[in-house]
């Protein structure tokens, strides 16, 4: 992520800040844990900590100095009242958690009438706390994904199976079978799930839009581990013709969003898993597109689109 | 910054966080320690001090301190507007926080998210997780332009940045932005397009590389009432037409969930399904070739119909 702001140094003062009141409710916490939470190496949070121990209130004796103790690998505070308030949220921290918080409230798994009240609630306080710029001028709409996801993230951890029910695009069927969810991924916009599927016996990626159902099975325990993962699908290489459309092609096809010098037609070369898929994503641009190559895909087209005009017709 | 400026800082927030009066410039150089040198090296020390703690989003108050006798100014900083107060908060409310801010994990706003959790976590309020229903919400803009474009529109300035056009050209927009907001796992800018003097939406994994903040805060003037969601819903996504099509039996699921099945044969279900945009309704149901023929509104059949008959020629 780049940063909106050049880094002024002044991040570390926000840190020395945040970690006394975090100090102050978390006494004898582990120093590697602490790292952990505040994202830093060992060797800056002990210099962090060092830096804290030379502060105070003016006098600045040990009865006016914060006391730290962090050399036996247990970190505790004292003397700390002034700082141990946690600081006010910045308009970035605020706006995570109100798109948070929105985000949950669309949840359509989240049939619960008292819990959404609260949600309202907390989006009002928080909002309260910034000025109100930016409310209503960035939201979150539905998604809607969260039960799936929690029932699949509880059987990646636990390493049970689930039976889902997985609308495949390629194919557009609905079919079930069971998987053993491994990890979750994400790309363009869409969250996916690496998992075996017993159904093919290969190792692939679900879509968590498309399962339409998740059912954990506690009985079966998954012997499948993520270095095992390997493709078995073949891609198949397809020769396209593009008169218009060029970004819902390179959309459709997951090419790199890099714009294009060409004014005129161009031809390309894009790889699918799915020869009946490109057929139909083909389709779906209408005539702007013509598939050149594999000749049995184009036939294939033709008389899918020749079929299609005898409905019509008839 | 070394250790011994953080230490000032750290003192000087101390110091005038504790105080119940304002101090003045002369009792914070001879108290709080870090301030030496030359009386003109402190006077610059504690005016950059002072810029780079409000820099970080605290408050300090300035007042007269003895406004009849001398005005030498006096600071503190109040402890209302230095700690946060989010009033009480019960185990649900701390776990329902945290959920929220977990969803960025991997995200955009993952650091401020990450921050926002620590903040939480320090008011020492035990989370109640077993309240709550299993959920794990996600929140997946990753986009790089998505925090300066929150800020682009809470400071109303104009930005400019290049935009994917539909044959994948590269078009150079400037644009007051008003809003951003996600329908159907997309995110979307609302903006007013200063040369198309028009207001636009742009899918924001369609802008090219880095957006440009280009003018001063406040450069635009926006409709307080105006809703991001409310204005993509009746833009974009409002249905404002019904077809009438049938979708062969076990086929066609992305258009399944929508439609009202009105008779159903062995073969084919009857089906009426409302829609919002006309062209991207047909790609929708050209993909589905023969397993999907439109009965009505008659201008969405001949469209249907006329690029079938393009597929045919185009593929002779």
């Amino acid at each position: 992520m780049n940063k909106p702001l050049p880094s002024s140094g002044l991040e570390r003062t926000e840190r020395l800040l945040n970690l006394v009141p975090y100090l102050a409710t978390h006494q004898g916490i582990a120093l590697d844990d602490l790292a952990r939470e505040f994202s830093v190496t060992i060797a800056q949070l002990t210099e962090d900590l060092t830096t804290l121990w030379m502060c105070g209130l003016p006098g600045y004796t040990p009865l006016e100095l914060m006391d730290l103790s962090f050399d036996t690998g247990v970190v505790t505070i004292s003397n700390a009242e002034t700082l141990a308030r946690p600081r006010v949220m910045n308009r970035d921290e605020i706006l995570a958690l109100v798109l948070g918080l929105e985000t949950l409230q669309e949840d359509t798994s989240l049939d619960h009438d008292q819990l959404t009240k609260t949600i309202s609630q907390l989006v009002s306080k928080l909002i309260n706390l910034v000025d109100a710029n930016v409310q209503a001028k960035v939201q979150v709409g539905t998604s809607a994904l969260s039960a799936e996801r929690a029932r699949l993230d509880a059987a990646i951890k636990a390493r049970h199976s689930v039976r889902i029910t997985y609308h495949s695009i390629s194919r557009d069927e609905v079919s079930e079978r069971v998987i053993h969810p491994l990890e979750f991924s994400s790309a363009r916009g869409f969250d996916y799930v690496l998992a075996y599927c017993e159904l093919t016996k290969t190792y692939r990626t679900f879509r968590l839009d498309r399962i339409v159902d998740a059912k954990p099975m506690v009985s079966i325990k998954t012997e499948h581990h993520r270095e095992s993962s390997t493709n078995d699908e073949q891609k198949l290489a397809v020769t396209l013709r593009v008169h218009s459309r060029m970004r819902d092609v390179a959309e459709g096809f997951n090419l790199d969003l890099v714009p294009s010098q060409a004014d005129q037609s161009q031809e390309l070369q894009v790889e699918t898993f799915s020869a009946d898929w490109a057929v139909r994503q083909i389709m779906s641009l209408g005539g702007e597109v013509g598939l050149k190559a594999p000749q049995e895909l184009r036939k294939l087209l033709q008389e899918r689109a020749l079929r299609a005009l005898r409905a019509y017709k008839a | 910054m070394a250790s011994r400026k953080n230490e000032r800082l750290i003192n000087l927030t101390i110091a005038l966080l504790a105080t119940k009066r304002y101090l003045t410039k002369s009792e914070i150089f001879r108290t709080i320690e870090g301030y030496e040198g030359s009386a003109e090296s402190k006077e610059r020390m504690f005016e950059r001090d002072k810029d780079d703690l409000r820099r970080i989003g605290i408050v300090i108050d300035v007042r007269g301190v003895d406004p009849g006798f001398e005005d030498e100014p006096g600071y503190r900083i109040h402890p209302e507007t230095y700690s946060l107060n989010l009033g009480e908060l019960n185990g649900v409310e701390v776990a329902l926080l945290s959920l929220a801010a977990e969803a960025w994990r991997g995200a955009a706003l993952s650091e401020p998210a990450q921050s926002a959790l620590v903040k939480l976590r320090s008011l020492g309020i035990a989370s109640d997780f077993d309240a709550l229903p299993n959920l794990a919400p996600r929140l997946n803009v990753t986009s790089p332009n998505f925090v300066p474009l929150t800020q682009a529109i809470a400071d109303r300035i104009t930005v400019t940045f290049g935009y994917l056009s539909a044959q994948m050209q590269e078009e150079a927009r400037t644009v007051n932005p008003y809003g951003l907001g996600s329908r159907q796992g997309h995110w979307y800018l609302v903006a007013f397009d200063k040369d198309r003097l028009d207001i636009r939406t742009f899918r924001l994994d369609r802008l090219v590389g880095n957006i440009a903040l280009v003018s001063k805060k406040n450069s635009f003037e926006t409709d307080p009432s105006f809703n991001v969601l409310t204005y993509l819903d009746s833009t974009l996504f409002e249905k404002r037409e019904v077809a009438q099509m049938s979708i062969r039996a076990g086929r066609g699921h992305a258009l399944r969930g929508d439609a009202r099945v009105i008779s159903a044969d062995d073969e084919f279900d009857l089906c009426e399904i409302s829609y919002s945009d006309e062209s991207s309704f047909v790609d929708t149901i050209l993909w589905h070739a023969d397993d999907v023929i439109v009965h009505s509104p008659d201008h969405l059949r001949k469209k249907v119909v006329l690029h079938l008959e393009a597929l045919v020629r185009a593929h002779e």
